[in-house]
């Protein structure tokens, strides 16, 4: 493999480590997931023909690989354990910033995987419709449909969300 | 004077989502779209919120180091731990000293077509070889004879095999070759449904009768070989050995059964004869077209 194709793989394995983590909410699982991605693009690596961004195709396939492991695991859904959240995520300076990942976070695992996925490609990575619909091989429209559906989810997820918790946001949202 | 551009529902959740940054005109036209409409620009905002939550979720993560493990993976390719069964092992036995040194690929070509170790296909092409037997058949596919057409050793007689149709099952024939490995000739026949791709490979052997399905995995490809009549079926693919196996019967399902034909047909090119072109890709090819084999320094 040349230097600069490794170098390029480096650059996002960052990147990939936090989406597979977001999307999955277990370390050792996002990490496996992201071990068989860059095992699978070192193997495949004739295939990324210089077109597109190496960013594109490393996350085309680690949502292969993540599709494989819901499909395996049965389950499209994780939980949001508060204590998960509170090792694993940043520490937010105050508790009304914590109330709000801890919505966040809770809604977002209500979230069907493809949904999910979605949101996290556009919110977390800032990946453009079109790229995520080449990543997950849908459809443009697709891409955008599911996202107004996880967004109305998300929306309806925080007016549900716990008086106490409500309160916090309202007071971020000033 | 030229109209506002229409402010539409995409147009909102871009701005939102940040991917208006390179278009200042559309950028503008949304802002004054959303200072006009309250109701929008509460949605935009509430958007916004969700999206910087979810970036503060998981603000922490870009800055933890990367494990050594991850770099390594990035650059040199980890031998997996497969778990076989003694039925597998059994199979499998004949391929393992020869996938040490084996490398990788035929089949580029076709861009996803699966991947296949050149060790295999050695080990594939002797496994039943017998010891004088000389080139094992020559090799046609032909659109017009709707089957594979096999010389046997001898010239005596042709071997017709109708290509396994398996679209029932969602799977196109993508692309057909011959691989000549030594002596010995193949037919590689590659399909692909919207998910998976599969390789067949055929190869003509001495005995008769009938084998059960065996298989195997090497690194992340599953093998299944069967035998029927005079035809060795290989099929691999880099789906779980068990949905391998799935696939193998499936075709197994569908191959039609292997009949002599005589006289030989007039399309059937000579021994060691090539066509130029490797249009593989795509409908069955006329038989004019049929495909040079490939040599054994091109599978890597």
């Amino acid at each position: 493999m040349s230097d600069e194709l490794q170098w390029m793989i480096e650059r996002q394995i960052p990147h990939l480590r936090r989406y597979a983590f977001a999307l999955t909410r277990d370390r050792d699982t996002a990490d496996e997931i992201v071990q068989d991605c860059l095992e699978r693009a070192l193997r495949k690596r004739h295939l990324w023909q210089r077109r597109g961004s190496i960013r594109s195709w490393l996350f085309r396939i680690l949502h292969r690989q993540s599709v494989n492991h819901f499909r395996r695991v049965r389950g499209d859904h994780v939980p949001a354990e508060t204590g998960v959240i509170d090792m694993t995520v940043a520490q937010p300076p105050d508790q009304e910033a914590r109330m709000e990942c801890l919505n966040m976070a809770e809604a977002l695992d209500r979230l069907p995987a493809e949904q999910r996925a979605v949101v996290l490609f556009v919110a977390l990575e800032g990946l453009a419709y079109d790229e995520v619909a080449e990543i997950t091989g849908v459809p443009v429209g697709t891409v955008r449909s599911r996202l107004s559906r996880a967004r109305e989810t998300l929306r309806l997820s925080r007016e549900a969300a716990p008086p106490e918790r409500q309160a916090a946001k309202l007071r971020i949202v000033k | 004077m030229t109209d506002a551009p229409k402010i539409r529902e995409i147009d909102l959740m871009a701005y939102a989502d940040g991917l208006l940054e390179g278009d200042a005109a559309r950028k503008a036209a949304v802002e004054a779209h959303l200072a006009a409409n309250q109701a929008d620009a509460e949605r935009v905002r509430a958007i916004m919120r969700d999206n910087a939550a979810i970036r503060a979720l998981y603000a922490a993560e870009l800055e933890r180091p990367t494990p050594a493990h991850f770099l390594r993976a990035a650059r040199e390719p980890r031998r997996r731990k497969r778990y076989f069964s003694p039925e597998a092992i059994a199979a499998g036995l004949a391929l393992a000293f020869l996938a040490a040194g084996g490398g990788w690929l035929v089949g580029q070509r076709g861009g996803e077509t699966a991947a296949l170790p050149q060790a295999y296909l050695q080990a594939l092409a002797q496994q039943h070889a017998e010891p004088d037997a000389q080139p094992a058949m020559s090799a046609a596919l032909g659109q017009n004879l709707h089957g594979a057409l096999l010389s046997a050793a001898t010239n005596s007689g042709w071997i017709e095999i109708p290509l396994p149709d398996l679209s029932a099952h969602g799977f196109d024939l993508i692309e057909r070759e011959r691989v000549v490995i030594g002596d010995e000739d193949m037919i590689r026949l590659a399909y692909r449904s919207s998910e998976e791709t599969l390789n067949l490979l055929l190869r003509v052997r001495p005995q008769g009768g009938s084998g059960k399905l065996r298989s195997t995995g090497m690194d992340d490809l599953a093998l299944v070989n069967w035998s029927s009549g005079p035809i060795s079926y290989a099929l691999t693919s880099e789906a779980p050995l068990r949905r391998a196996r799935q696939m193998a019967e499936m075709v197994r399902g569908t191959v039609g059964a292997a009949r002599f034909v005589d006289p030989a047909p007039a399309t059937v090119p000579e021994p060691g004869e090539s066509v130029a072109g490797d249009g593989l890709l795509g409908a069955p090819q006329p038989a004019e077209s049929f495909p040079a084999p490939l040599q054994p320094s091109q599978l890597n």
